[in-house]
């Protein structure tokens, strides 16, 4: 008479899952739009100053030094490989791969704040000279700030992928890492295009 | 079952190598109560305090904290009601007038209005949807922290007369280098930056914990509209607090380093900074009013006792909303000399907001007007609101109308609006839902003889203080004048203003000594008093530390009025670990489980380096460095595994 109750008995569930399954990429996911809307606020604010502008830059300023962007696009763009192989070494929880692609990154990682650290010495405008200085510098601090952060979570799950006895949801964090990782790339495209190609269009 | 099937399994197929009698009865033996309680008890004393991390706890601090900012936001708002209560008066100085109405407005927005909303969504979310902890709880800590630090050192600046001064959006010229030299808009824009970042990470809590750890069968259709509007709030204020969040770094910047983002000699512009506070400032009273219109439809449906009138159209009118409000910040900006199309357009989107938020009205009153009412006094308030919003919406119409705006702006007309926009679209549902909630926090109901003393003084103080100021508009009272002549006739209407204001203080007291009093001596509620419908009021008043003994499982968007008495449940979760299932983003279906990570000092201590480092920049740019290398060292550690050999008290084993 009475049909047996079905309980959702959860014990063979698994303990990990990857991307848009788990809390944690939802919450990548969260703060990767908070960042973009950050950015997309930098990039509005620039497009706002620049079409009030009469020249851009405002002499005596030059554009910023294309190598500089040149070659922190190639960085960022080349990081993409290790990327991806990171992300899919971590859906299989091939370790070995993980620490190698973990390690190619850190070290493109630094290597791109290395560069920027040489464009922010090099840089002919001043934060208080205009509002194209305001901008440019803000701009290049934010991305700076925001590689900086994701370098020390990429260090920091280096070194737990050298502990003994990696357990599986780490590799859900390693996934999500390269994950944002693709929002570091993709953030920092237009942004270059303000930076480098925007100021010679005149 | 393989461990990668995410489908939903039951007892009878599942457990094949000793499967139990159907039943949750039959599972209580393999549930050791005593190691589940342990499991999520915090560590006793001080220490245990700033470590814990159970959303029950810090859901609380922060109703009670944002709570005691809203009353110290109303004293602000009867010191200048007495200062207004009569021409040429010199209880207040202009200078001291200005930091009031300053603090008044930036606590009842930052401090207050949507602090509050998250924080009754950070004690009801989990709640309602049946988990048994909010997602990244640590975050949640780290939130409240930042929080009540910002509102303190805020607090702090106005008592030691360096408080800000220029107004709650802080419109530059005035609120730059140039005009407010000193320290006091440094306070405004440091304190402000870092008051989102709590704001920011709560939201993104809650989205997560929306979307993932839904009770199985708890499907989108079937989610309590309350939760709804957390989700639709949630990510509006993603969008809308990182905007201002750049803004006010930009400030910060200005008055601190000297960039010239404001500056038209420079090539800036003051009005950059007009377009990116609306952008967020406007969708702020819809951040502030969705969450309010899903308390309004849970009360509603509790008290009308019968499913709620147009649920699909009131969740699209919500969505709406939430997109719609961000095509209007313009309309705060029709005097600053905008082009005409752009001025049309924004008149339009303005107009157009109305009509969502006419359809959920119309779904409340046929809700009404189909239920079996029981008039109680979280109705009253939902019914006191209905009446005062729908007042602040028309004139909301009206100030959308350009060639209107242009006679009404800056004038008390505006005032009147945005309050009977804010405390009614607000602050009367939230009174509302302290009276339907206070049960379930504390386990005693409040007085209802009190209450409804509390909903009639505030409801006629209310229209007393504010009706009086649309005429006031009418007359050409401008706003944020220290004092008037008494030429210029406001007298009258002014002193009617402040007597209401009296009214509505009495009111505040009258709910400030009923939940004193019930605290103590109030009646025991039990699970469920009002007999509702959604899963909170399944657990216990006040709730077990772990929330459900077995979370529940749901089979309709009423799930406690279509409930059996062996309604089937989650088994299985650990008693050892903090363990939580995970749900499809959809369809609620099992998916996997994870673990929330426990209490610990560190969120308490990176919060205490994100102070240092904003409150730090006031005085000296050093702050930076260092507050950076202390955030960043106090969040590896943060998330730094305990155990040195594999993160054992994180996750479980997997069988």
């Amino acid at each position: 008479m009475n049909a047996p109750v079905r309980n959702v008995d959860v014990r063979g569930l698994p303990d990990h899952a990857y991307g848009l399954r788990t809390v944690l990429g939802w919450g990548t996911l969260g703060f990767i739009a908070i960042e973009g809307t950050v950015f997309a606020t930098l990039v509005a604010s620039c497009l706002y100053g620049y079409a009030r502008a009469e020249l851009w830059p405002p002499p005596p300023f030059g554009p910023s030094l294309l190598v500089f962007g040149v070659v922190n696009t190639v960085l960022l763009l080349l990081s993409l490989l290790p990327n991806v192989l990171c992300r899919r070494a971590a859906e299989t929880q091939n370790l070995p791969r993980v620490r190698g692609c973990l390690l190619a990154m850190l070290a493109l990682e630094v290597a791109f704040l290395v560069v920027r650290g040489y464009e922010f010495a090099g840089l002919e405008v001043r934060w208080d000279d205009n509002f194209y200085g305001s901008i440019l510098w803000t701009m290049l601090a934010a991305h700076t700030l925001h590689l900086f952060a994701d370098v020390v979570e990429t260090a920091v799950l280096f070194a737990l992928a050298y502990r003994r006895g990696i357990r599986p949801h780490r590799f859900a964090d390693i996934h999500d890492n390269a994950t944002y990782w693709y929002f570091a790339v993709v953030a920092w495209l237009p942004l270059a295009a303000l930076i480098y190609v925007l100021p010679r269009l005149g | 079952m393989t461990p990668q099937d995410p489908r939903p399994c039951d007892a009878a197929s599942a457990a094949s190598d000793a499967a139990p009698p159907a039943g949750p009865r039959a599972y209580d033996a393999w549930l050791d109560e005593a190691s589940l309680r342990r499991t999520w008890t915090r560590a006793p004393g001080f220490y245990g305090w700033l470590t814990a991390t159970d959303h029950k706890e810090i859901g609380r601090r922060f109703i009670a904290t944002a709570f005691i900012f809203f009353l110290v936001g109303g004293v602000l708002a009867a010191l200048m009601r007495i200062q207004l209560a009569s021409p040429e008066n010199t209880f207040l100085s202009p200078d001291r007038y200005n930091q009031i109405f300053t603090m008044h407005g930036v606590t009842m927005m930052f401090l207050f209005a949507v602090p509050m909303m998250e924080a009754a969504a950070i004690y009801l979310v989990p709640l309602m949807v049946g988990t048994r902890n909010l997602a990244f709880p640590r975050l949640n800590t780290f939130s409240y922290y930042i929080y009540l630090f910002g509102g303190i050192l805020l607090y702090v600046g106005f008592v030691l007369d360096i408080g800000p001064d220029a107004g709650w959006f802080a419109y530059v010229p005035l609120a730059g280098p140039e005009f407010s030299p000193g320290k006091r808009m440094d306070f405004w824009a440091e304190i402000i930056t870092f008051l989102e970042i709590s704001a920011l990470v709560g939201a993104v809590e809650i989205v997560a914990t929306v979307l993932k750890l839904r009770a199985p069968g708890m499907t989108l259709r079937r989610m309590p509209l309350f939760v709804w509007a957390m989700l639709v709030t949630s990510v509006m204020i993603v969008f809308a607090m990182a905007t201002v969040e750049t803004a006010s770094v930009y400030l910060i910047l200005e008055r601190l380093v000297g960039t010239h983002f404001f500056n038209p000699a420079q090539g800036g512009d003051p009005l950059l900074w007009q377009h990116a506070f609306w952008f967020f400032g406007h969708p702020e009273v819809y951040i502030i009013f969705i969450p309010a219109t899903g308390m309004v439809a849970q009360i509603l449906i509790a008290f009308s006792q019968r499913p709620i009138v147009g649920y699909p159209a009131i969740v699209t009118a919500m969505i709406a909303t939430g997109f719609l409000g961000f095509g209007l910040w313009v309309h705060h900006m029709f005097t600053t000399g905008l082009p005409w199309i752009g001025l049309s357009v924004f008149a339009i989107i303005s107009m157009l907001i109305a009509i969502p938020s006419g359809i959920q009205v119309f779904c409340w009153i046929a809700t009404l007007w189909n239920g079996r009412l029981r008039l109680r006094t979280p109705l009253w308030f939902v019914l006191g609101f209905i009446f005062i919003f729908v007042l602040g919406g028309l004139t909301g119409v009206m100030l959308a109308a350009v060639p209107f705006n242009f006679q009404a702006h800056d004038t008390y007309f505006v005032v009147a609006h945005f309050h009977y926009v804010l405390i009614g679209g607000a602050v009367f549902p939230l009174f509302g839902a302290f009276y339907y909630w206070f049960p379930k926090l504390y386990g005693r109901m409040l007085s209802e003889r009190l209450g409804r003393w509390n909903f009639w003084l505030m409801f006629v103080g209310f229209n007393l203080t504010f009706f009086p100021m649309h005429k006031l508009g009418f007359d050409g009272m401008p706003r944020r004048v220290y004092t008037y002549l008494d030429e210029t006739g406001w007298r009258p209407l002014n002193q009617l203003s402040s007597l209401g204001a009296v009214v509505l203080a009495l009111g505040v007291l009258v709910f400030v000594v009923n939940v004193v009093r019930s605290l103590r001596r109030g009646t025991p509620a039990g699970d469920n008093p009002w007999d509702a419908d959604t899963l909170e009021w399944a657990a216990a008043s006040p709730p077990a530390l772990e929330n459900f003994r077995n979370p529940p499982v749901v089979d309709s968007r009423y799930p406690l009025w279509t409930r059996t008495p062996d309604a089937p449940v989650v088994v299985g979760l650990s008693d050892r670990v903090q363990e939580a299932l995970v749900t499809t983003a959809i369809d609620a279906t099992p998916d996997h489980r994870t673990v929330f990570p426990g209490p610990s000092i560190w969120p308490f201590i990176a919060a205490c380096s994100v102070t240092l480092l904003f409150f730090g920049t006031i005085f000296t740019l050093w702050a930076v460095p260092v507050g950076l290398v202390l955030l960043t060292t106090s969040l590896v550690v943060w998330l730094w595994p305990r155990h040195p050999d594999a993160d054992r008290d994180e996750a479980p084993p997997a069988s």
